[in-house]
């Protein structure tokens, strides 16, 4: 009984005849909605108003919205008539819908083009909002919505609604427009040779720019609004055909499950996207480079891009992502494949080297020479903390220093580096509260540690190096490589969307080396790389083949040979 | 998880087992094959061979029958469910007193070589919960630990033999054969403690893809120690000569030999922490087996519970079964060769003639 | 859906990282000693004592004294930069456990580059002397040894002026490799080995000359003084440096010394005596200004010998090999050399192509009378195997040498031995003919 109840109830749910929506046209409706707004405010951005129709009534339509907009003094509800026909208004907020556009696109066509043209409203309410759509207004995106939730998500979109008296829809009229930052070099990834432009932090621009470069239809951007309250609009895109097809099931599913007041910057998804939360390397790659993500969808991997931030993200991403800068791939293959050997190197010595320190002087001093040895002893003589306090200290003083310059405005910025050189590495050395020795090393560290293409990766390693500072301080050699160890095994089984973290060293996989540790010339990598393990791998030619119509060398011929 | 479940390539488990199975050997088995073989024990890692590849040919049938099962579950099937589930404890028994011997080791070499003053408890201790660490993440993770080690490991060894190059005295190699075979045999026999630890294959051909491939990738991975044996034990014997039986773990003492110079006045601090790197693989990996095989045998659905439990019993006894390196000495020479040669050949053995006789063999349909 | 057991996840992290501070806190620390704890040891010397104790004497290095770290250049300057201290004891540890009772900071010892033995000791018998050497993990195998004539804490009195440290002037000369050098591992190894009997170099000291600024200052320098022979473990001579050299030969570690040679090769006749007439001071005071005499009359006549030859050996090679021959054990040296001539004082032509060979027959011979000397001294009168022919003859006839063994010193001592020597003179310095010759100073 209770099912057939059940079953019943789910049919109306979901035919929703006439009686059970409720509209505007209700007084009832239009009371009960505005004394919502005012006494349980917290509710609406969660629930809305399901299925509330927009009504025929203009007033109460322009009531309901102007109190749900709170009288906002930026909502701009301009009345009108249509030709010499039905009242109507034209509703939007002129901070973030352009008034210029709405005038000369909307409103003059609406009344005194219609006029001019001697155009005549129809009567039937169907047809006049047709009539408007198709033949009066002159912007490009022009829509109908009935649903009063539908109308103010866009009006806070910027766009504008046409209500007319009678018709029981708004016609939204895309208008919107505001000011955003010109596109501009990025900041935090600069290059000597490559593209100069970046994302900014609007969402089409930053559309326009991964589209410009991809000239296949096959780009694909996927809409979705994330955040109860900030209802940001989030881009996932990818090339149709390159990314795998689990992949983006798995883009999918992380972000719908996403929920939260709002997304501020696309760092909040990647906290929500992250395989494993609790671990100091980032899973996610972000980057503010069109450019770089058009690689990476080339190599078959997702970007997410966000309304209001200059970052896109990109999954999955391995470590060795996080070590590659734009400039590799543009500068030639023999001086990009030193630079990252180079790079690597230097990581090591990021994670290593204080540790490293610690252990040769208070554990092994054997394994120094002589010389050395004695030039550190020396050093240390008067010197009145323990090796590891002071490596320690000056590790914590250099990041310190570091932050202090990120967050001062640049020109202190510059002071605070020079006092730091002066107080640290003249002071506290002939003050000998500090060895030489160990300034250079902390010098060195914090030196190579800014050769980390990406900054968040770069924090990761200086944690390890910490935790790794701690171990071989207390535990010497053992707890080096302990810690070591551990750090191995952490990274290796990382991943990435379910890639493994580490690939594609470990699991090996060699074609794919050829951008990985190295970077050889272009021609010779000639498989595309896999995103995911799964992928169909392909041939990519750059030659034709001897029954091919044959085009010149650097033509760039790229197709898909046809054997998968 | 069932091991059949995360995967490795044939490539992750060669490179799993050089590092895995060779690290112990490498420092410590020249001393004791010298004791036998003198200036030929060089020649002991070769006649270890036919034996050797023997153990891998039992495991590559046994695992060719039951291709998705581990030694400890199919052996029930095979010999009956009392004897079985006696295999498979012996099994069990055999990789834990492997692992706490290799903890051992590795604690005794630790604490001769750099940390003379550390409990050894805690040497242990910490080794078994970082090697835990690595266990819990399931084979897939060893093997892709084996392939970042591997290669480090092979260079390793190379940079100590490069650099001990300007000592090395190839004359002291010679007489070749001065006593004959028999010495060299015997000192096969004691080798074969060590590469006949591929009897892991029981516990590890189940995960890997492709039965055949991995095989032949065991083969290779024993060629691979055979010859890197056969490289340190004669760079040993030509830089230490008489010297190479007395001393206890002499390829570290021939990193000692070498220096950087002006950079590295010693290298074997550096030699001891990638060492310990590589004994924690091979920690890890016994561990493994060790588990499984356990949980197999008593029925235990999960067996990453018992890693952590499985891994202070380890170093406890690690600590506790030994008083000495000198006891630990005597037993690697003398008791553990035959005692090894139980689990990793008879064992294996028994069960495969016996399932040929029986003809059994996992069911078609089970193989899927 | 994810919230619960992430923050049972967060709990269980924030647990491991507590126990993981607090076991920083209680663990660890064990062998932990900072760099200005250490007394860092870099020269040690090892003697016997009348009662037959080891008397351990170590050089320590005093950091402060090399480096100023605070200021610029170097320390003080006032005092040396190392100091002695002694102790005795029935075993080397034991001397060391007694030295570090007179040290305010802990004894290191792991940079110690030379050890320096006692003649006393070496006589004695240098095999438990090794047997800590090898055993204590702190020392480095690769250390190097010598021995000295007297006893061996005097070296560790002298103060070197090229080098701050005199371990550093004391390796550094060793490894200019006029003798072979020896490490631990070496000696060690001869020490083990059949058929070997060791060698080590041997070091002495030497009176530098003063300069004002020294004067009063003990001025001593090392000094390479041969090699210390030993028959077994014990030492029982010293081949002087001379001889030295042949064994460098024998056993394949030539140096890369000049072998100085007369010419022509025959014993010469001795010079007539220049003559020498008796003139009165200030008449001679004329005639060495005047011009001298022109004439076929060779240049530096006056010189005691004027008529040598120096070669410079640039490549060598050394193989020793065992043979029968009619039943018997003989030993084959064959030895080979490529020389530059560096000094041509007996004004020889080299620029005849013919004088080459000549040249060449006599150096061989004079290498090989250096590789005889040693032999004589090591066969007849030490009787000690140092070049190792008995383990050579074991690699080559191993059946043999069994019987041998026993008695091998007996045999060793009338074991014939065929050197072959082949010199090659590849270029002849700078110059071809001695360019401050006159044509007819020129010997044909």
């Amino acid at each position: 009984m209770s099912n057939l109840f059940r079953s019943f109830l789910s049919w109306l749910k979901r035919r929703r005849p006439a009686f059970l929506q409720p509209s505007l046209d209700s007084r009832w409706v239009q009371q009960a909605i505005e004394k919502r707004v005012a006494s349980k405010p917290g509710t609406i951005p969660d629930k809305g108003f399901p299925g509330v129709r927009m009504g025929a009534r203009l007033d109460g339509n322009l009531s309901v919205i102007r109190e749900l907009a709170g009288n906002a003094p930026d909502l701009v509800m301009r009345d009108l008539h249509i030709g010499a026909g039905p009242r109507a208004a034209v509703v939007f907020f002129d901070t973030l819908g352009r008034s210029e556009v709405v005038a000369n696109q909307v409103i003059e066509p609406l009344t005194y083009g219609a006029m001019q043209k001697g155009l005549q409203p129809p009567r039937d309410p169907a047809r006049l909002g047709q009539w408007i759509r198709t033949q009066v207004v002159n912007t490009t995106r022009v829509t109908l919505e009935t649903e009063l939730d539908n109308v103010v998500r866009e009006l806070c979109k910027g766009k504008s609604a046409l209500l007319v008296e009678g018709l029981p829809h708004a016609i939204i009229i895309d208008t919107a427009g505001y000011d955003s930052r010109n596109v501009t070099e990025p900041i935090g990834e600069p290059v000597v040779r490559g593209p100069r432009d970046g994302f900014v932090d609007n969402l089409k621009t930053n559309m326009s720019l991964i589209r410009r470069r991809v000239g296949s239809p096959m780009l694909r951007f996927e809409w979705m609004e994330l955040g109860r309250w900030t209802r940001t609009p989030v881009v996932i895109t990818y090339l149709h055909g390159l990314a795998d097809e689990k992949l983006l099931e798995e883009v999918r599913r992380r972000l719908a499950a996403i929920d939260v007041d709002g997304i501020i910057d696309t760092s909040y998804i990647e906290e929500f996207i992250e395989d494993t939360p609790y671990t100091i390397f980032p899973q996610v790659l972000n980057t503010e480079r069109p450019d770089m993500v058009v690689a990476s969808l080339l190599e078959g991997r997702v970007a997410i891009l966000a309304e209001g931030s200059p970052f896109a993200l990109i999954v999955p991403a391995t470590l060795w992502a996080f070590m590659e800068a734009a400039e590799d791939h543009y500068q030639r293959w023999d001086g990009a494949t030193l630079v990252r050997l180079l790079r690597y190197g230097l990581v090591a010595l990021v994670v290593l080297f204080p540790s490293t320190y610690v252990v040769a002087t208070t554990f092994h001093p054997e394994m120094l020479p002589s010389t050395m040895l004695i030039s550190i002893a020396a050093a240390r003589e008067a010197v009145p903390f323990s090796s590891f306090t002071e490596v320690l200290l000056m590790e914590i003083t250099l990041e310190a220093l570091r932050e202090a310059g990120v967050r001062l405005p640049r020109p202190i910025g510059q002071t605070i580096g020079i006092v730091g050189a002066i107080v640290i590495g003249e002071a506290a050395v002939s003050a000998q509260i500090v060895s030489a020795p160990v300034v250079i090393i902390v010098a060195f560290t914090g030196i190579s540690s800014f050769v980390i293409p990406h900054f968040n990766v770069g924090i990761g390693f200086r944690i390890a190096r910490f935790f790794i500072l701690l171990l071989a301080g207390s535990l010497g050699l053992l707890g080096l490589s302990l810690g070591l160890m551990l750090l191995i095994v952490h990274l290796a089984a990382l991943k990435s969307f379910g890639q493994p973290y580490l690939a594609p060293v470990s699991p090996l996989r060699w074609h794919e080396l050829a951008d990985t540790v190295v970077r050889l010339p272009r021609w010779i990598m000639r498989r595309r790389p896999r995103a995911t393990g799964d992928h169909p791998r392909r041939d990519v030619e750059y030659f034709a083949g001897p029954e091919g119509a044959a085009p010149e060398r650097g033509e760039g011929s790229l197709r898909a040979s046809p054997g998968d | 998880m069932h091991p059949r479940e995360t995967r490795m390539s044939p490539v992750q488990l060669f490179m799993l087992l050089v590092p895995g199975i060779g690290s112990t050997a490498v420092l410590g088995l020249p001393a004791v094959t010298a004791a036998f073989a003198r200036q030929d024990a060089w020649l002991a890692p070769l006649a270890a061979l036919p034996a050797s590849a023997l153990v891998i040919w039992v495991c590559g049938r046994l695992a060719a029958r039951f291709p998705d099962e581990t030694f400890a579950e199919y052996a029930p099937k095979v010999v009956g469910w009392l004897p079985g589930k006696l295999c498979g404890l012996l099994l069990f028994w055999y990789f834990f007193h492997l692992d706490a011997a290799i903890s051992r080791e590795f604690a005794d070499f630790l604490i001769a070589t750099a940390h003379p003053r550390t409990p050894m408890a805690l040497a242990v201790g910490l080794a078994a919960f970082a090697t835990a660490v690595a266990v819990r993440h399931g084979p897939e993770i060893l093997g892709r630990l084996g392939e970042l080690f591997a290669l480090p490991a092979v260079l390793l060894i190379l940079v100590i033999v490069g650099l001990a190059y300007s000592s090395v005295d190839m004359r002291l190699l010679e007489p070749v054969l001065e006593n004959g075979w028999r010495p060299v045999f015997v000192s096969g026999f004691l080798t074969q403690a060590f590469t006949g630890q591929f009897v892991l294959l029981l516990v590890l051909l189940p995960s890997v893809n492709g039965l055949q491939h991995g095989v032949k990738a065991s083969y290779l991975a024993l060629g691979a120690i055979a010859a890197a044996l056969v490289l340190v034990s004669a760079v040993t014997i030509a830089v230490f000569g008489p010297l190479t039986p007395n001393l206890l773990w002499p390829f570290f003492k021939v990193s000692r030999v070498g220096s950087f110079g002006t950079v590295l006045a010693r290298v074997d601090p550096l030699v001891t922490g990638l060492w310990v790197a590589g004994s924690c693989l091979k920690l890890s990996l016994h561990r493994y087996a060790a588990v499984v095989t356990l949980a197999h045998t008593v029925g235990v659905r999960d067996w990453r519970r018992l890693v952590l439990p499985m891994s202070g019993l380890v170093a406890a006894y690690a600590v506790g079964h030994l008083e000495s390196t000198v006891e630990h000495g005597y037993m690697l020479s003398y008791f553990w060769a035959p005692y090894t040669q139980l689990f990793q050949l008879v064992l294996p053995a028994v069960v495969l003639i016996v399932a040929v006789l029986r003809g059994v063999e996992a069911k078609r349909d089970e193989r899927g | 859906m994810r919230g619960a057991s992430h923050r049972r996840g967060l709990a269980r992290s924030v647990l491991a990282a507590a126990g993981f501070v607090l076991f920083l806190l209680c663990g660890g620390c064990y062998d932990r000693i900072e760099l200005n704890e250490l007394a860092i040891a870099d020269l040690m010397a090892v003697d016997l004592t009348e009662d037959g104790l080891l008397k351990v004497s170590l050089q320590f290095i005093i950091p402060s004294e090399l480096t100023n770290p605070g200021g610029t250049g170097a320390g003080s300057g006032l005092r040396d930069p190392f100091y002695v201290i002694e102790a005795v004891g029935e075993t080397i540890p034991e001397a060391f456990s007694r030295v570090q009772a007179k040290l305010p900071r802990r004894l290191f010892t792991s940079h110690l580059r030379v050890i320096v033995i006692g003649e006393d000791l070496a006589r004695a018998g240098i095999g438990p002397l090794f047997e800590s050497l090898t055993r204590v993990r702190e020392l480095r195998i690769s250390a190097d040894v010598v021995v000295t004539q007297g006893e061996a804490a005097e070296l560790l009195r002298a103060a070197p002026r090229l080098g701050r440290l005199p371990v550093s002037a004391l390796a550094n000369m060793l490894h200019q490799r006029i003798v072979p050098v020896r490490s631990i591992r070496e000696v060690a190894i001869a020490l083990a080995s059949d058929g070997v009997d060791p060698f080590i170099p041997a070091v002495g000291l030497t009176q530098r000359i003063e300069t004002e600024l020294e004067a009063g200052v003990r001025a001593q320098e090392y000094e390479l003084t041969g090699v210390g022979i030993f028959r077994g473990d014990r030492l029982v001579g010293f081949a002087p440096l001379d001889v030295a050299r042949g064994l460098a030969w024998l056993v394949d570690d030539p140096p890369f010394a000049v072998a100085t040679i007369p010419w022509p090769p025959e014993p010469d006749q001795p010079a007539p005596p220049l003559e020498r007439p008796d003139v009165s001071p200030e008449e001679a005071l004329i005639r060495r200004d005047a011009p001298p005499a022109l004439g076929p009359a060779r240049l530096g006549s006056g010189l005691k010998e004027p008529n040598r030859i120096s070669p410079l050996v640039l490549r060598a090679r050394v193989n020793v090999q065992a043979e029968i021959q009619d039943g018997r054990i003989v030993m084959k040296v064959d030895a080979r050399a490529i020389d530059d001539i560096v000094t041509n004082q007996a004004g020889l032509d080299l620029t005849d192509p013919d004088v080459i060979p000549e040249l060449e027959k006599a150096l061989e011979a004079s290498v090989e009378e250096r590789m005889r000397a040693m032999l004589r001294l090591a066969q007849e009168e030490l009787e000690a195997d140092v070049v190792g022919f008995g383990a050579i003859v074991r690699r080559r006839y191993p059946e043999l040498w069994r019987e041998l063994r026993r008695d091998w010193h007996a045999y060793y001592r009338d074991l014939p031995v065929y050197i072959t020597v082949d010199v090659k003179v590849r270029r002849t310095g700078l110059t071809a003919n001695p360019p401050s010759y006159r044509p007819e100073q020129i010997r044909k």
